[in-house]
């Protein structure tokens, strides 16, 4: 017994932090609907905050950590509930967790960006003397025993608010039913609000504490949490406050045990340890019973999305179909012409990394764009591609084209695996599976040496087709493009086949789509397994691209970006995953060239300007000019003031994540938004006559005649 | 319906059988051939001139760095470019090499992010057209695949597996680093300290797990008892009790660690925690005055290794001397006694020492050629002897100058008044050394 606590026991600390984010999950799930992922930023901004002020500033540890915690903390709970998540009380799930996700991505490099990327080294704790011994016999420290008492206070304190006051009382009945509440005259979105405030000051007290169990403050350590905490709040059903306490603490003593009792160096400790907070939460999120029908019992409507509107391109009329037929061509032959004629040869290397992102960003367009599923570890099943045609080539000597269809086929069948949970899950409990899978492929998956062999990676030599040697960019680039071409064919044959509008028929309604006889695991298993094989001969190719790839190519973050970045373009066509995939790669690029330039700052309030002008002037966009317009004078003000142009490198992670709010309001993407517009203007100005095909809902356009829309799927 | 859905099986699985059958008709591009010859390199690099010796002109040749200048590791790698900088500055100033000087166009920065490791490569070699890459220090460094196969002369700081991949390929430190059969210098520590029970704790990635597996075995060889070697932390680990807790019951009395300064520190808090407060520390890492500020406390008692001359013992070599002393002047905000920076230092020492062999009209062939014939090189009596000749193998004699912290304090320890190192046969079975070569 006393083996097992002096195991169990130092476990505890640990887990009171993971319970705390916890707690803070379960409050703003419960009352706001949004499951905010974006905690892990949170976290990161006051602890930032908390080093700045004591470390770099010198301030004594209270005010620092009334600043940090007790202000930072609920003001960015403020801004996040009135700026952002009060305008989604009612927009489907997949709504709220990308806007989450854009945080998630956004946030940290904005910090770095407005605080400096300079080492953090050895974040202060709250304790006055972190390091002394408190509980000899189980080597607790002060930080640790603090870190407990201040975790159980909480949770009392909270528990109480819950259960004895008013506000408590309007909390639990925000969480039963907004709308009967709001019936009973009290304000839902204030409670939300304080809900809000209330969590994200959790969150950022987590952060403070878990700092300092680094030796410096940098957001990667805050992705710990990210799934520890989940499954905590899993034990709680994310619902009950005792319980994912109870469910953080039992995590952090249950890791501590594994290790203790798990010979070193043995199979199971070397596949479970790692692995066991994932393994909780998959299994917690499969076998938990109750965890997944609580909102949708609550709400029979919640399940069901309206379909989408028709893509605009149905909408085009013969002669203008006949111009594109021509026009498209055309574009890209010129493109081609350009790509591989007038362009240097890095730039050229820079168009076919865009290609390559494209292609696995179709995988995107295949999942989401069709079956509204959301997944978030695209780039795991990218990487499983790559690895394959890297392992295979080098161990094997196997082709690399030959490996890229293999990779694409191990991808299709790790694709199936994981969409067998989505037999039972689907949409957040889904994505959060997705999302496990994702960092258990990190961290335990890729590291192996017979898979990705960590930071060393494996190298994927170029192809040779017969006589064609794809050494050279040039011929490397004719390669993507070609790979390209099939992967979109695919993609559009399947959308306008049969499988397509099965998925269509399932995303609307599961239920209505069955009693027309269609079978929803095998059209969800198939999608499942299309997706996971592009995106698994995209990263064989983007290896062959590179070289050599590693574990770092293919980081979970990689994925939650991606998924940010296509839904912001479209997830629905081709055009969206393409100009994802140029953005992705160009951002980058613009941002190393300006880094360069001693001038940047006074670039970019140029480049703020006439987008302010333009979104004025043209779009009559007052707020989006307003925004714009700050952005100019904050930069013309730094070119003027500041120290030389800051760290931008990174900074596109920032605006691809602020950029996902805009998914809430253009659910279409912003290319097939636009693309509706000036469809919209061309034909107002050839018909003269009014045309409305808004894409906000599906029921207020006009409804295309059967005959137009199924000429376009043809 | 059911028409429809057949056929969309035809076109898939047509389109499918047709990748196949492609896929099934090739191979891969240097199969033949070996590819880290410079030779291959026309075909990667399409833009450089015949000869090889882009960025030169009568008057200039540019240079330029890479590696992880921001990102979360940037702290640990973007420094390399002080070093390098101010050695080239310093020679401009003498009059550049053979009346040139050597440009500096930038340190690319590839955000610690392997995609762009990869590009800032090509950037480098296909956009800036530099004729040497001096300074590369990225935790992950992809981008040398390219680089070896370009054939373009690289210089950096020798801590992936990339700089073995070719001639052209230069780690200050040699371009060799078998992890998996280290020498005998953590055991000759361990028998002078009179410590037999010995815990290694490492990452469950390959490079640090393999180290960890390298010594455990090596402890092993000299019949100490390895009481744990858990090779299996998670990256980012917050609590390593339970080995602690392991440890503590075996009677460890010699912890080896192959992490980074949060696994290093995490160590160090957990066996004072435990109160194992006489249990002997070595780091792979963390030989530099910031580290020991921030982490006086963990680093107390720890022992480091160091493959220079260590900068506690500058004065007994004129190349470490001067190197304090130029960056004193060049770069006064940075403390320079950090081992990344000096392998900037070194690196450029190294390009520049190869462009003084390539003579008046230098080459990447010549350049490469001069600097692997050398069979002596101590950057001027600042490292242990490389010889170049063994190319990017392993090194007939392993020297390492051990450092102690004592009191806040880097002390060097053993070595004798004439040199700071201990050196053995890497592969010997006794723990006896050998004499120091003359730097």
């Amino acid at each position: 017994m006393d083996e097992f606590l002096r195991y169990a026991i130092p476990g505890i600390p640990v887990g009171c932090v993971y319970a705390l984010v916890a707690v803070s999950l379960v409050l703003t799930y419960t009352t706001s609907g949004v499951f905010n992922l974006a905690f892990g930023a949170q976290a990161y901004v006051s602890a930032v905050v908390f080093y700045l002020t004591v470390v770099d500033h010198g301030w004594p540890k209270l005010p620092a950590f009334l600043v940090a915690v007790v202000v930072i903390g609920p003001l960015l709970g403020l801004l996040l509930d009135r700026g952002l998540f009060r305008w989604m009380r009612t927009a489907p799930m997949t709504v709220k967790l990308v806007s989450a996700l854009g945080l998630l991505v956004g946030v940290p490099p904005l910090v770095n960006f407005l605080f400096g990327t300079a080492t953090r080294l050895g974040p202060p704790s709250v304790a006055p003397d972190p390091e002394k011994l408190v509980w000899a016999r189980y080597g607790i420290v002060q930080h640790q025993a603090i870190t407990v008492a201040i975790t159980v206070a909480v949770v009392i304190v909270l528990a109480a608010m819950l259960r004895f006051t008013t506000l408590g009382l309007r909390m639990r009945a925000v969480v039963e039913s907004p709308r009967m509440v709001q019936l009973a005259g009290i304000n839902a979105d204030r409670v939300s609000l304080f809900a809000w405030m209330l969590s994200s000051f959790l969150v950022g007290l987590a952060g403070v504490l878990l700092a300092p169990l680094f030796a410096n403050v940098a957001d990667t350590n805050f992705t710990v949490l990210l799934v520890s905490a989940i499954a905590a709040g899993a034990v709680g059903r994310l619902r009950s406050i005792p319980w994912t306490l109870a469910g953080g603490v039992l995590l952090g003593v249950g890791q501590n045990v594994l290790s203790g009792y798990l010979p070193a160096g043995s199979i199971l400790s070397i596949g479970l340890r790692p692995a066991f907070p994932f393994i909780v939460l998959v299994l917690l999120l499969l076998f938990l019973p109750g965890l997944r029908t609580r909102r949708e019992a609550v709400d029979p409507l919640s399940v069901c999305d309206p379909p989408p509107p028709a893509l605009a391109a149905t909408y085009r009329d013969a002669s203008l179909d006949r111009m594109t037929r021509i026009a498209f061509p055309a574009f890209i032959v010129a493109f081609m012409v350009v790509a591989l004629f007038v362009v240097s040869s890095y730039w050229l290397f820079l168009l076919t990394q865009g290609i390559v992102f494209t292609i696995i960003f179709l995988s995107i367009t295949v999942l989401t764009g069709m079956s509204g599923q959301l997944s978030l570890c695209q780039a795991a099943f990218a990487g499983v591609g790559a690895f394959t045609a890297g392992q295979l080539a080098s161990q094997q000597g196997v082709s690399v084209l030959l490996g890229m269809v293999i990779g694409g086929a191990v991808a299709a069948l790790v694709g199936v695996v994981v969409a067998l949970p989505a037999l039972r899950l689907s949409g957040l409990y889904l994505a959060l599976a997705t999302l496990a899978f994702g960092l258990l492929a990190d961290n335990v998956v890729f590291p192996l040496s017979w898979v990705g062999r960590g930071n060393a990676g494996v190298s994927v030599p170029r192809p040779t087709l017969g006589s064609i040697d794809f050494t050279s960019t040039r011929s490397f680039f004719l390669l993507s493009m070609a790979v390209f071409a099939v992967c979109a064919f695919v993609v559009i044959l399947v959308r306008k086949g049969t499988t397509g509008q099965q998925l269509a028929a399932l995303r609307g309604s599961d239920v209505a789509a069955q009693t027309i006889g269609i079978n929803p695991v095998r059209a969800k298993i198939t999608v499942f397994a299309l997706s996971a094989a592009i995106a698994g001969v995209g990263g064989a190719l983007y290896g062959s691209l590179q070289l050599r790839v590693s574990g770092g190519d293919f980081n979970f973050f990689f994925s939650l970006v991606f998924v940010v970045l296509v839904l912001t373009t479209g997830a629905r066509t081709v055009e969206g995953a393409v100009n994802a995939g140029m953005a992705f790669v160009l951002f980058r690029e613009v941002l190393q060239t300006l880094q360069r330039n001693d001038n940047a700052m006074l670039w970019i309030a140029v480049g703020a300007a006439v987008l302010a002008v333009n979104a004025y002037v043209r779009h009559h966009e007052p707020r989006k000019a307003l925004m714009e317009a700050v952005t100019a004078v904050g930069a013309f003000a730094w070119w003027l003031l500041g120290d030389g142009t800051p760290s931008l490198v990174g900074l596109q992670y920032a605006l691809f994540g602020f950029g996902a709010v805009s998914y809430a309001k253009h659910p279409e993407g912003i290319v097939e938004w636009r693309k509706r517009e000036s469809l919209q203007a061309l034909m107002r100005g050839r018909n003269g006559a009014p045309t409305d095909f808004s894409a906000d809902s599906a029921l207020s356009g006009p409804i295309p005649a059967q005959s137009s829309v199924r000429e376009a799927l043809r | 319906m059911r028409r429809s859905i057949d056929r969309d099986r035809i076109r898939v699985v047509a389109v499918i059988a047709a990748l196949v059958v492609v896929a099934a008709a090739c191979g891969n591009a240097g199969d033949d051939d070996d590819t880290a010859k410079p030779s291959s390199a026309t075909t990667v690099v399409e833009d450089t001139a015949p000869g090889h010796s882009p960025g030169v002109t009568a008057t200039e040749i540019k240079v330029g760095g890479l590696g992880s200048a921001t990102g979360p590791l940037a702290p640990q790698y973007g420094p390399i470019e002080k070093g390098v900088r101010a050695y080239l500055d310093m020679v401009n100033d003498a009059g550049g090499v053979n009346g040139r000087k050597v440009t500096w166009v930038g340190f690319r920065d590839d955000a610690t992010n392997p995609s762009q490791n990869v590009s800032q490569s090509r950037a480098l070699v296909e956009q800036d057209k530099v004729f040497a890459i001096v300074g590369v220090a990225a935790p992950i460094f992809p981008g040398g695949e390219y680089l070896a196969q370009t054939g373009i002369p690289t210089f950096g700081w020798n801590v992936n597996d990339e700089w073995e991949l070719g001639p052209n390929m230069f780690g200050e430190k040699g371009s060799y680093l078998d992890i998996l059969h280290p020498g005998p210098a953590l055991p000759f520590l361990a028998e002078q300290l009179g410590l037999t029970k010995v815990a290694l704790l490492a990452y469950g990635v390959p490079q640090s797990a393999d180290c960890a597996k390298g010594q455990a075995q090596r402890f092993r060889d000299f019949g100490m008892d390895v009481v744990l070697e858990d090779t299996n932390l998670p990256f980012g680990a917050t609590d390593i009790s339970a080995d602690i807790q392991k440890m503590k019951d075996g009677g460890v009395q010699f912890v080896t660690t192959c992490m980074d300064p949060s696994g290093n520190t995490l160590v160090s808090r957990s066996l004072k925690r435990a109160g194992m407060n006489d249990v002997v520390q070595y780091w792979p890492n963390g030989y530099d005055q910031e580290t020991l500020t921030q982490f006086a406390a963990e680093m107390d008692g720890v022992w480091f290794s160091s493959f220079f001359i260590p900068f506690e013992k500058a004065s007994t070599s004129k190349g470490l001397t001067r190197y304090l002393a130029e960056m004193k002047k060049r770069y006064p905000d940075v403390d320079p006694r950090q081992e990344v920076v000096l392998a900037g230092w070194i690196d450029a020492d190294l390009f520049v020492t190869g462009l003084k062999a390539a003579g008046e009209n230098p080459t990447w062939e010549k350049v490469i050629a001069g600097l692997n014939k050398i069979t002596n090189y101590t950057a001027g009596g600042i490292e242990r002897p490389v010889d170049w000749t063994l190319r990017h193998g392993d090194s007939p004699v392993d020297c390492t100058a051990f450092i102690r912290v004592e009191n806040g304090r880097f002390v060097p320890k053993f070595g004798s008044s004439s040199s700071p190192f201990t050196c053995f046969k890497p592969q010997s079975t006794t723990l006896s050394t050998v004499a120091p070569p003359h730097l």
